[in-house]
């Protein structure tokens, strides 16, 4: 309970401090006070399991996930359809991608993953079976294998170790 | 030194940053369909801002020192946000548009179709 409203908290501060451009007496205090609020208010939508919050074992698998995506998936995604902006060479289709995850924060986290990447954008989600519907710029295949081996595989494994 | 190497990260963010965007627009302009001009749209949204926004942040540090870190928070932030919010967009329009059944040709494999949904 109590690690939910501080960390609750703690994230709301973060964002006021971030935001608000100053880090004077009055704006820290005022951000407080609000943060303390929010805290309290939305413990329970955004902490669901305290213990998870509390283990740096995932806290550090979360920054190994933002490095990977960004100085791996995100520049190789990028120059591809930079490339295909200018040679055109396109064979889209929307292709299902099925995935394992059950949380749903997890699931949030690899569709986002996915969309943010440029060349893949998730159109449709079946909760019910577990599948992505995913619209790929250039699929050589719309194998579900070939597609979760070249879509979401690399997300998931990422994301399994601390949302799930 | 270290004012110096992050002048130099930021302006190289910045103009990739630009450069990336003219090619999103380009793509915008090029694309053939709704659905894969969203790919240029990408483009656009986290290598056009996300990245030059990183770079603000390392260029108000290269040349504000310690009066600019409050600057590069209020970048990296907002920077955080686009980042979270953008696929959230992105899958909302592309959900719209296969709901209202904006024609998706060129499309080789259609799987949404097949399925029914």
């Amino acid at each position: 309970m109590l690690v939910k409203v501080l960390f609750t908290a703690f994230v709301s501060f973060l964002v006021y401090v971030s935001l608000v451009g100053s880090l004077g007496t009055d704006e820290l205090i005022i951000g407080l006070v609000i943060a303390a609020i929010v805290g309290i208010i939305t413990r329970n939508l955004l902490v669901s399991d305290e213990k998870k919050v509390l283990n740096p074992r995932r806290w550090l698998s979360a920054l190994r996930y933002l490095a990977v995506y960004w100085f791996y998936y995100e520049p190789i995604a990028h120059w591809d359809v930079v490339k295909r902006v200018f040679t055109m060479n396109l064979r889209p289709s929307i292709v299902r991608v099925p995935y394992s995850l059950k949380s749903e924060y997890g699931v949030t986290a690899v569709g986002n993953s996915i969309t943010n990447t440029p060349g893949t954008v998730v159109v449709d989600v079946d909760e019910r079976r577990g599948y992505y519907y995913v619209h790929w710029i250039n699929a050589p295949s719309v194998e579900e294998e070939f597609c979760y081996n070249n879509i979401s595989k690399g997300f998931e494994g990422l994301v399994r170790r601390f949302l799930c | 030194m270290v004012t110096e190497i992050s002048l130099a990260i930021g302006v190289f963010l910045l103009v990739l940053g630009g450069v990336l965007s003219i090619i999103g627009a380009i793509g915008l302009l090029r694309f053939p369909s709704y659905f894969v001009r969203i790919h240029a749209v990408t483009v656009s949204v986290i290598g056009g801002s996300v990245v030059p926004l990183i770079g603000v942040a390392f260029l108000s540090y290269g040349v504000h020192g310690q009066e600019g870190v409050v600057t590069s928070l209020g970048a990296l932030g907002t920077a955080a946000f686009i980042f979270l919010t953008a696929p959230v967009s992105s899958h909302a329009i592309a959900r719209a548009a296969a709901r209202m059944r904006i024609p998706r040709q060129p499309l080789e494999r259609d799987h949404l179709e097949e399925d029914g949904r």
